[in-house]
């Protein structure tokens, strides 16, 4: 009965999504759907998983898709998770597609705009993509 | 009088030069007719669409059985329907406007079948059957006014596509012209986002150009997913600033962020 209890809230705070592979790193089995709706969900709980996914993308890149990339920061931004400012400004300085640095750059600026105008030099002086430069110089 | 042999096969040195001259000539007139109509299209300029294609279907006239005047007459019909349809969906056309721009769409299809048509006999190639067969795949979408016409006309363009893409698998604007079903269709006749989506990023792939992006856009937009969308409308606009279908999703976005 307990158990049960048990299941029944963690089902209501984390929705009906099954974010197991997320929270346990098992990105493979991650479909970007998943991140969607984690974002949409607001919930705090699962923001620390899409930022361990995030950092996973800079020490990792191979375990964690373009895609996926993107989704989490949307999500990330979504949720409002503040301490993810600094993977997000990591990934706009180092990630190699500047789809990711796109998104991460838009997530960066709507969670935090002092964040972004603070570090908005350095995001632009590590950029050699002009699609990408224009979008910080839009944010800015 | 008798011509001497040497004399007969300069003569039809002549000939034979003078009649390379021509078609030299003749070829050169057909790409710069083509050229200006593709030109106008990357404009997304309707006016400058209808003068360049005037030419086209003029030539046409005084040359039906060349393949390449009778792909751009229905490449040019195609364009000018496209830019209805995109102000139809994307603009801020009143009920009235949408429903002449919705007639003349359908005219314009129904001309564009006739060149298409065309193509499918002059062309020998599969190259150019499969070209024949989207840009006939095309001028049949436009041809769908409502669910009436939707069953008629829906089977036969999908038939066409899918011989364009059997003739040539890589055929990307028919590759393109499928996902426009996928976009454009009610889920009951195959419509599919997510299929747009990935088939438009498909055509990406291998043609990074404006149409693409705005397209990926707009299968986005209509998935409410306006963050995604307006990261394909800024690519597509940095390629080309005068892209409609990407301006118009832009300023719908905008809008839907200050209300």
């Amino acid at each position: 009965m307990r158990l049960l209890f048990i299941m029944l809230i963690t089902l209501t705070v984390t929705g009906c999504a099954n974010y197991t592979p997320l929270k346990e790193g098992h990105y493979n089995k991650v479909q970007p759907e998943l991140l969607v709706e984690a974002g949409n969900s607001g919930n705090p709980i699962l923001a620390d998983s899409v930022h361990t996914m995030l950092h996973k993308r800079l020490t990792n890149p191979e375990l964690v898709t373009d895609e996926q990339t993107i989704e989490g920061c949307i999500a990330i931004s979504k949720i409002g998770d503040q301490t993810a400012t600094p993977v997000l400004a990591k990934l706009i300085t180092s990630d190699a597609s500047s789809d990711v640095r796109y998104f991460a750059a838009s997530a960066l600026h709507k969670l935090s705009t002092e964040a972004f105008k603070a570090q908005y030099q350095e995001l632009r002086k590590a950029q050699k993509d002009t699609f990408v430069i224009q979008h910080l110089e839009s944010l800015r | 009088m008798t011509i001497s042999h040497t004399r007969q096969r300069w003569l039809v040195l002549l000939l034979l030069l003078g009649f390379l001259q021509a078609s030299t000539a003749h070829a050169a007139e057909v790409e710069a007719l083509t050229k200006t109509l593709d030109q106008a299209v990357f404009k997304n300029d309707i006016s400058a669409i209808k003068k360049a294609h005037q030419e086209v279907l003029k030539a046409v006239e005084k040359n039906q059985g060349n393949l390449k005047l009778q792909l751009a007459a229905a490449w040019g019909y195609i364009a000018q329907a496209d830019l209805l349809r995109v102000d139809r969906h994307t603009g801020t056309v009143d009920s009235d406007t949408n429903k002449s721009y919705r007639a003349r769409q359908a005219v314009l299809g129904e001309s564009g079948n006739k060149h298409a048509a065309a193509t499918l006999k002059l062309a020998t190639t599969d190259a150019h059957k499969s070209e024949a067969h989207r840009l006939f795949a095309e001028s049949t979408i436009h041809r769908i006014s409502g669910p009436l016409t939707g069953l008629t006309y829906g089977p036969v363009a999908k038939q066409h596509v899918d011989q364009a893409l059997k003739l040539d698998p890589n055929n990307v604007q028919a590759i393109r012209a499928s996902g426009l079903m996928f976009l454009h269709n009610p889920p009951i006749n195959g419509g599919d986002l997510d299929k747009a989506v990935k088939t438009f990023k498909r055509c990406a792939k291998t043609n990074n150009n404006d149409v693409h992006h705005a397209l990926i856009a707009h299968a986005w937009y209509k998935q409410e997913r306006y963050d995604r969308a307006m990261h394909e409308i800024d690519r597509a606009l940095s390629l080309n600033k005068n892209n409609r279908l990407a301006a118009n999703l832009k300023t719908l976005i905008e809008k839907q962020n200050d209300n």
